[in-house]
């Protein structure tokens, strides 16, 4: 069975990263997590690995509030970099967030695939899965 | 062939008599010399019962005490203008704006001109438009508020609602033993944040509170004897400089929490590679106190997080204290009492917060 290469969780809330991880692994479709508190640390790292798509990820679950960066922020930074990334990466927008201002912000972005309202499930997983 | 104007002084008294505006003469004896139509039909009075009989104390019973100022000044020779609420003889309430022009003559004062113009539907507008700026602030708290219910309180929920079903669903022991040892941190948040909330609503409800007049030196070093150690651990080099304003009419509940979380925000996100510098101090802005908190530390960009400063939740550093709303709390109390805050910063180069305070808590 294919798997997702590896994902990008962005979020800071500790406690939501704990076990969104563990859900993550325990539905088996993902080899591996990388854990960011926030745009600027998933910012960092990205700039660091530029030249090296295969640490990467194929996937970012990102988060729209967080201290710092938050996701939006980092969306915009990220489509400065994009022509220098040599990957083809999907971002997800994960938010407890249900206000419909939110969700048009999102869709208005195209690199925003879609928008996930906590928790994320495996049904979400297997979703993303199909749409790599 | 044009008809011969009517005699100067007639088209004076005919004009005069056919404006909406107010017009009068008074004498240095305070005794009236001229009334138009308009300004006997205010009173109720007929040309009989006023021109060179009835004076100011007479005509305006109760009310002349009020206007004595300003009658006692344009018989000194300066031009007065203010404004009045008056009862009409028919017990209506209307406002005026009045107007004292002294009347000089080689040197000395004769009397005094007076022009009386009914504001009342201008004031009635300048009321509608008061309103409407009140609703137009409540709506966008509100606004502020439902997205704050809709993250802040939504997110710890779906947290206790994983942790429910990894319980539920898992066999593993110790996966669960984990699982509920995540419980209480999470539960812990959901109190802080719905404590806040409520707090922050309270606080916009507590329109009837007692005012009192709070020294602002007394209040300082109250607030930097608790904070004593930290002072101490970091060496922080704190002034306080309130010639310009010594004193304040206001909560003092609120102005000791607005004060506390400006100076505890002031150490708390101090620069690590210098020794803080801190200065409170209060200027005059017209006749609005201000208070400014000033100091030398971290900083904020504000080029990226001006429209999150004083928002609930909203971080800037990565500091373990930092959480989120304390700045929230302070706009919210200083916003309740009708007054602005506002902060100038660069990263590493410090901040500037002031606060600046209502003209109804001056103190005179």
């Amino acid at each position: 069975m294919s798997k997702i290469k590896s994902i990008a969780l962005v979020d800071d809330d500790e406690i939501f990263v704990f076990l969104t991880k563990m859900t993550i692994e325990d539905s088996n479709l993902v080899e591996d997590v990388k854990v960011f508190r926030n745009g600027s640390e998933v910012l960092t790292f990205f700039n660091e690995n530029l030249n090296d798509p295969r640490q990467l990820p194929e996937v970012i679950l990102l988060d729209i509030f967080m201290p710092i960066m938050d996701g939006w922020q980092f969306l915009e930074e990220y489509l400065v970099l994009k022509p220098h990334i040599n990957k083809k990466i999907i971002i997800y927008l994960v938010s407890s967030s249900i206000s419909p201002q939110d969700h048009q912000k999102a869709k208005k972005i195209n690199e925003v695939a879609n928008f996930i309202i906590k928790p994320v499930t495996r049904k979400n997983l297997l979703e993303i899965l199909k749409n790599l | 062939m044009k008809k011969p104007l009517k005699h100067k002084r007639d088209i004076g008294m005919l004009v005069s008599d056919n404006i909406e505006a107010m017009l009068a003469y008074w004498d240095k004896d305070q005794v009236c010399r001229f009334a138009n139509k308009a300004y006997l039909n205010w009173f109720g009075k007929t040309k009989e019962d006023m021109v060179d009989k009835i004076t100011m104390k007479e005509l305006l019973g109760p009310l002349y005490i009020k206007n004595l100022t300003y009658i006692t000044s344009v018989l000194n020779g300066k031009p007065q203008q203010f404004e009045r609420e008056i009862t009409t003889p028919d017990g209506e309430i209307r406002q005026a704006l009045a107007n004292y022009y002294p009347d000089f003559e080689e040197g000395t004062i004769r009397g005094f001109f007076v022009h009386i113009a009914d504001i009342t539907r201008q004031k009635k507008i300048e009321e509608q438009l008061q309103l409407m700026k009140v609703l137009a602030v409540q709506n966008a708290q509100l606004k502020d508020f439902c997205n704050i219910i809709s993250h802040n309180l939504r997110a710890p929920l779906v947290n206790l609602s994983m942790i429910s079903d990894f319980i539920s669903e898992s066999k593993d022991l110790d996966k669960r033993e984990i699982m509920f040892t995540k419980i209480k941190p999470v539960i812990s948040t959901l109190n802080e944040t719905f404590d806040n909330l409520i707090e922050s609503l309270e606080t916009k409800e507590e329109i009837g509170l007692l005012f009192e007049k709070n020294n602002f030196e007394e209040l300082t070093k109250k607030i930097l004897e608790i904070h004593r150690i930290e002072i101490e651990m970091y060496s922080a080099n704190i002034q306080y400089d309130f010639n310009e304003a010594e004193h304040i009419y206001y909560p003092k509940k609120y102005l000791d929490s607005i004060l506390s979380n400006l100076i505890s925000n002031a150490l708390k996100y101090r620069a690590t590679s210098r020794t803080p510098s801190i200065l409170i101090k209060t200027e005059m802005k017209g006749n609005k106190i201000c208070v400014k908190v000033i100091d030398n530390g971290s900083g904020i960009d504000l080029k990226k997080n001006k429209q999150h400063m004083f928002k609930m939740r909203k971080v800037f550093h990565d500091h373990p204290d930092a959480k989120g709303f304390g700045l929230f709390m302070t706009k919210t109390q200083v916003d309740a009492m009708g007054g602005e805050i506002s902060v100038e910063s660069n990263p590493d180069r410090g901040s500037i917060f002031t606060v600046e305070f209502n003209q109804k808590n001056t103190v005179i």
